[in-house]
């Protein structure tokens, strides 16, 4: 042993000597985190919360809660886009660009559709990616503040002060089963319509097949129709996920539908699933936009309309999945 | 059923002491232990539920406390990036924080600086190495203890305890190489 080891030794002996020294009281440590030996788990109202303790797990809370809310927002973001885009595709005004004298309104929405949409898939998905993140972010900062605000005001409230702890975890469930619908509802209804969308249209312009969908038949209009279905059946099934994990007590079947779609084999099977339904699209029903003889075009065919079903079903276990695990964790990271 | 926070107070009241002096070994100063501490207490008390065996429960405190630690080393990242606010994150702040320790302890000089220098050299070492060399030369674990609670090999803690001790030697040798040896340990040497 050399010299500096044998220091190393005693230099370490040193430190866990010291760091026996002065150790906070277990009843100390308890309060800290707010819990006491009577059984209660925080503290009484108006009383302050001891230093870093409390407000530790306010923190948390906040945390918790701008998350969700940002979840949310970024959420609805996306199936407002999805459903836009949904809407400019079906083209309400009929919107024709070979019309001579189109009206003034029809002329400019109609222009303005048309750029959006002949930027092709990257760029519309870019354009949908910049708004959604824009969405999180703000909606994140400013649940943040209102969350400070909301404590605040529970703090002062005088006679009527509240529990800051209590207000907190109620603001935080009170947002969980938005951001839990929105979560699942938004990433699956936008990735529907564009993998749907993309796969009749590949690599081609949106917009090309906006005017000229006609011309291979109502391959474009039949799959539109089919987006119609199943994109508000998808957002209706995220409420229904998203109303279960509040708790009613009327949704105890849905309960039991979370719970299964927490299980660990959510996402495998849903990506299975997903995987299976790209290989089954890509060998006999793949779209004009990919290098697939015409003559095996077949826009009636049901096989494109069960392909949509189960890809959303696909998209939508993985979602789910996702969501729901992501929301035990942090359940139990704030103590709800 | 027992209630969750009885049977969380039964079972932190006879690990806290040792948890909590391994929580301010593995920081740049005791405050900063204590709040690590805290945090994993307090993450413990959260997923209590999730814990079945009772008398795992020791082992399950620590490997919380090594989370919450690799969790603050991560984030300390940025923390370097922009100390804004976070003294232990700089060398200054952790100096001033371990000072203002000491200004509240009746612990020696002698003690104090060999204290700092170990934290301070322990400080240079990833978080898993310093784990290791922590629990096995201060709390007094088995590499195979250790191993379970890293889930790790053996050999994996045994190469980590090796190379943990070369760096701080290497620290060692770099910081006291000008200044010398201390007299206490000198006399010491075959």
């Amino acid at each position: 042993m050399t010299t500096y080891d044998k220091l190393i030794a005693a230099d370490l002996d040193s430190l866990g000597s010291e760091s026996r020294q002065q150790l906070r009281t277990i009843d100390a440590a308890l309060t800290a985190i707010g819990v006491s030996r009577g059984g209660r788990v925080m503290r009484s109202p108006g009383e302050s919360p001891a230093p870093g303790g409390g407000e530790l797990a306010l923190l948390r809370l906040a945390s918790v809660f701008a998350h969700r809310v940002a979840r949310a927002a970024g959420g609805a973001m996306a199936v407002a886009c999805a459903v836009a885009l949904l809407v400019i595709l079906r083209n309400p005004f009929g919107y024709d660009v070979e019309e001579s004298s189109p009206g003034a309104f029809r002329y400019i929405v109609g222009r303005w559709w048309s750029g959006l949409l002949d930027g092709g898939g990257v760029s519309i998905a870019a354009f949908a990616g910049v708004l959604l993140a824009g969405a999180y972010v703000v909606a994140g900062r400013t649940a943040e503040r209102a969350f400070e605000r909301r404590l605040q005001r529970a703090i002062d409230g005088g006679q009527g002060a509240q529990d800051p702890l209590e207000v907190a975890r109620r603001l935080v469930r009170r947002a969980d089963g938005w951001s839990t619908a929105f979560a699942i509802a938004g990433p699956t209804s936008i990735a529907v319509l564009f993998g749907v969308v993309m796969f009749v249209v590949g690599a081609a312009s949106w917009g090309s097949f906006w005017f000229t969908g006609y011309s291979v038949g109502d391959l474009f209009e039949a799959r539109l129709r089919d987006l119609t279905i199943a994109i508000p059946v998808v957002v209706l099934a995220a409420f229904a996920v998203g109303r279960a994990c509040t708790g009613d007590p009327r949704c105890a079947r849905g309960l039991r539908w979370c719970r299964a779609l927490e299980h660990p084999a959510t996402v495998p099977i849903g990506s299975v699933l997903g995987l299976a339904t790209l290989l089954v699209g890509l060998s006999f029903d793949s779209g004009i936009g990919f290098p697939m003889p015409l003559d095996r075009l077949d826009s009636t065919s049901a096989l494109r309309s069960v392909l949509t079903a189960t890809g959303g079903a696909a998209i939508f276990l993985v979602t789910a999945g996702v969501t729901l695990r992501r929301r035990g964790r942090e359940q139990a990271r704030a103590g709800l | 059923m027992e209630p969750r926070v009885e049977r969380f107070v039964r079972l932190i009241e006879p690990v806290h002491p040792r948890a909590l002096a391994f929580a301010r070994c593995l920081c740049r100063s005791r405050t900063d232990g204590d709040d690590l501490f805290q945090e994993a207490s307090l993450r413990a008390f959260t997923r209590l539920d999730g814990l079945r065996d009772d008398g795992a429960f020791r082992s399950w405190l620590y490997r919380i406390v090594i989370s919450v630690h690799r969790n603050r080393c991560r984030r300390s990242f940025w923390g370097r990036l922009v100390p804004f606010g976070d003294g232990g994150a700089t060398e200054d702040g952790a100096r001033a924080g371990h000072e203002q320790d000491y200004r509240a302890s009746e612990w020696s000089p002698d003690a104090a600086e060999a204290s700092q220098r170990a934290r301070a050299a322990l400080s240079r070492l990833p978080a898993v190495q310093r784990e290791a060399i922590v629990l096995l030369e201060i709390e007094g674990w088995q590499v195979e203890e250790i191993a379970a609670l890293q889930r790790v090999s053996a050999s994996a803690v045994k190469s980590r305890l090796v190379r943990g001790r070369a760096r701080l030697r290497a620290y060692y040798e770099k910081q006291l190489g000008a200044a010398g040896v201390p007299s206490y340990v000198r006399g010491d040497v075959p």
